[in-house]
């Protein structure tokens, strides 16, 4: 089956001009998106996974800039198109749900305000309308007594509520893409289980495709279809979900299942990764991960890997990743 | 195993104040009556959501707020009133002790049954009062009252916290070597400048950072390194107690097991003792040895790390486990999905806090509230229900 994706990132490369040098955030990454499905991106802080998103919807700050690449949403190069063309897909193809609801929400409208300004700037109806379609979205998202909760500011809802209205605003012109960017950090783990349940139904509902950013790598194996993971502004290893969790192939992949607390297995050691993400100014020569790989081989430092097909829609960026099937006999969870 | 610190019915409410007098109109009731205890060389994990009041219980602790009411023993000595004004530590050392020992007296009719009736901290307070003091609450206050400084000291050096944030939690216009050999300073641990530096040395390379950088200011450092050198600050002390607060929290995955590897290092080289608090029920079950599950300021579970796993007993407990999710898609887990939010601390909920969304709640629950049982050797509920 030949599915078409809805959205195609290829060779996407953002770059930010800073005082201090030039920051490759986003170095060459590509992934699809299809529809009805979830895209999880994974990595740790200064990978490059939040600016993926905001390069999408060109919405980076002034020193950023997309130097090479295309974002193509329906066969369309959203890189190349004006920025009033732009505006009409932000919000209505593409709608993003960021980290922080409180800071993501303008303290000074209420919450029906806000919805109705995206209803109302994408589809052609009246306030009354809108507003109609804002206490319908609410109610969708599972905030109770919704009729009251319209006229209500972000501060008089709690964490999980502002939320809940930030999926409502996303949701209101139907999206082809949500682009969820740690859309869960903030939260308790309670109400997580219920946003993260809540997001499954609407896109059941919607068939709309998610991009699930997290660090979380729990939140990937429960929802995400295909992993794309990111170090340092580039995709190590692409694979569909049980893939990459059950075989995975980069070092760093392997490093990182086995670097997190899991209440699933027993464990008496965590796996160390050493040394830290580096510098964006300073990446090291050769593969990114060399100097933290456990095993790096001389060829490493001078050479940067390309992606190489490993299985079928499996790709890793690393020579030796014959080694990691090596390293995967070793006892789970008793690293010494 | 003996109990280096007790902690019985602890309360911390924080008043609510409005209007041009700042009257108190209501009272937000962090902690309320939680008693436990921790035993020396072990891992207690403090596990819950935002607002269940495990920050506050580790200021408490720390006595960096006063409680409001309820007994901290830390290291065989009743600590709580080290830092009241004293008047107050008075009047607590008045009701806590001299009134009890005087009731068991007409009860028991001798000084020397009341003594041997009582145990612990109680029994040598009961001595002192009874020989020394010669049953004068006047003489008992200042017999205990006395030294205060340098009980006080002696409190801080022994009970240490790591915080959760490495950004805010370092002075940004101090060098490394003030931040960690502040204390050993202070506490004359070491004399004179050679000596501290290299005790500032020593416990920097103990925590995997060079000596060398002891001249550099926290901006210099990563995230991950910094929360090192929290640890060293800590750790320079040579603290009985370490109390971490969301201490690995904030950073990401690849260096949070990093830090995870090296407390527990440093506890099996320095026979330390944790309370680790976090809301990351992982994290907790990978260091703890003994897990403390809260909810709305209260205690809901309590028991040693295996038996919680095993048999989580209280409906919370189980739907906090079933909420997190498992990094492995082979697994589809059945998940309780809570409704609601937390209520809030200022109206707690009647009877049980936690029924107003518990998926068994029943009748009694909104009217009763259950208490502590004991459901295995070890295992402690706060269920109606629990088996």
């Amino acid at each position: 089956m030949e599915k078409k994706p809805v959205l195609s990132v290829k060779n996407l490369k953002t770059y930010f001009y800073t005082e201090d040098g030039i920051v490759k955030a986003v170095d060459g990454v590509d992934f699809d998106v299809y529809q009805g499905e979830t895209l999880g991106i994974v990595g740790e802080s200064g990978c490059g996974k939040s600016v993926t998103a905001l390069s999408i919807l060109r919405i980076l700050d002034e020193k950023g800039r997309i130097v090479e690449g295309q974002v193509l949403l329906d066969g369309v190069d959203l890189t190349k198109i004006e920025e009033q063309d732009m505006r009409k897909i932000r919000g209505k193809d593409i709608a993003i749900i960021f980290q922080e609801p409180m800071v993501a929400l303008n303290p000074v409208f209420t919450i029906g305000d806000q919805i109705m300004e995206a209803i109302m700037l994408h589809q052609k109806v009246d306030e009354k309308t809108a507003r109609n379609m804002a206490v319908d979205l609410l109610r969708k998202v599972g905030i109770p007594e919704p009729e009251k909760r319209i006229d209500q500011y972000p501060h008089e809802l709690s964490g999980g509520m502002r939320q809940r209205a930030m999926i409502a605003m996303a949701l209101s012109c139907k999206p082809k893409v949500l682009i969820a960017d740690e859309p869960t950090t903030a939260l308790d783990v309670t109400i997580q289980a219920q946003i993260m349940e809540l997001m499954k139904e609407l896109q059941k509902e919607y068939g709309m495709a998610i991009m699930l950013i997290t660090h979380d790598l729990g939140l990937i194996a429960e929802n995400a279809d295909r992993v794309v993971v990111m170090y340092a502004g580039k995709v190590v290893e692409y694979a569909d979900v049980k893939t990459l969790f059950n075989d995975p192939k980069h070092p760093y992949t392997w490093g990182l299942l086995h670097a997190i607390p899991r209440l699933d297995i027993e464990q008496t050691r965590l796996y160390n990764i050493p040394g830290v993400v580096p510098d964006p100014l300073h990446f090291p020569p050769g593969c990114k991960f060399n100097p933290r790989c456990e095993f790096k081989e001389e060829r490493c430092t001078r050479e940067e890997p390309q992606l190489i097909e490993v299985g079928e829609n499996h790709t890793v960026r690393c020579f030796f990743w014959q080694k990691v099937d090596e390293a995967k006999k070793r006892k789970v969870g008793e690293f010494v | 195993m003996s109990a280096i610190l007790k902690v019985e019915n602890l309360v911390k409410y924080f008043p609510i104040r409005a209007g041009v007098f700042k009257r108190v109109v209501a009272w937000i009731k962090a902690v309320d009556g939680v008693s436990f205890e921790i035993n020396e060389g072990e891992t207690v994990g403090l596990v819950g959501e935002s607002g269940c009041g495990k920050t506050t219980i580790g200021m408490v602790l720390l006595r960096l707020y006063e409680p409001t009411s309820g007994r901290i023993i830390f290291d065989n000595e009743d600590t709580t009133y080290f830092f009241m004004p004293a008047l107050r530590a008075r009047s607590y050392i008045k009701r806590t002790y001299v009134d009890k020992f005087n009731a068991l007296l007409k009860e028991l009719g001798s000084k020397d049954a009341v003594v041997n009736a009582l145990e612990g901290v109680d029994r040598r307070y009961a001595e002192m009062f009874f020989s020394e003091a010669k049953s004068s609450t006047g003489k008992f206050c200042s017999l205990l009252l006395s030294n205060m400084d340098e009980k006080r000291k002696q409190f801080r050096k022994n009970v240490q916290i790591v915080f959760q944030d490495p950004y805010s939690s370092l002075n940004p216009r101090l060098r490394i070597k003030s931040i960690v050999g502040e204390g050993p300073a202070v506490h004359k641990m070491v004399k004179g400048e050679k000596e501290l530096i290299n005790k500032v040395r020593s416990v920097l390379e103990d925590v995997g950072i060079s000596g060398d950088y002891m001249y550099r200011f926290p901006h210099e450092f990563s995230g991950g390194q910094r929360q090192r050198i929290g640890i060293a600050r800590a750790l320079a002390l040579s603290p009985k107690l370490v109390i971490a607060d969301e201490a690995v929290s904030a950073l990401d995955v690849s260096i949070r097991s990093q830090i995870i590897n090296l407390m527990k290092d440093l506890q099996h080289e320095h026979k330390l003792t944790y309370l680790f608090i976090s809301h990351d029920l992982s994290v907790i079950k990978y260091v703890s040895d003994r897990i403390i599950v809260m909810y709305l300021g209260k205690i809901v579970e309590t028991a040693a790390k295996k038996d919680l796993f095993d048999n989580p007993s209280h409906p919370y407990t189980r739907a906090l486990m079933s909420a997190i999710p498992i990094p492995n898609p082979n697994i589809k887990k059945e998940r309780i999905i809570l409704k609601g939010d937390v209520p809030s601390p200022v109206n707690p909920p009647s009877g049980c806090r936690f029924h107003t969304r518990c998926y068994m709640a029943q009748e009694i629950c909104s009217k009763e509230e259950p208490q502590m049982r004991e459901i295995s050797p070890g295992h402690w509920v706060a269920c109606h229900f629990a088996k």
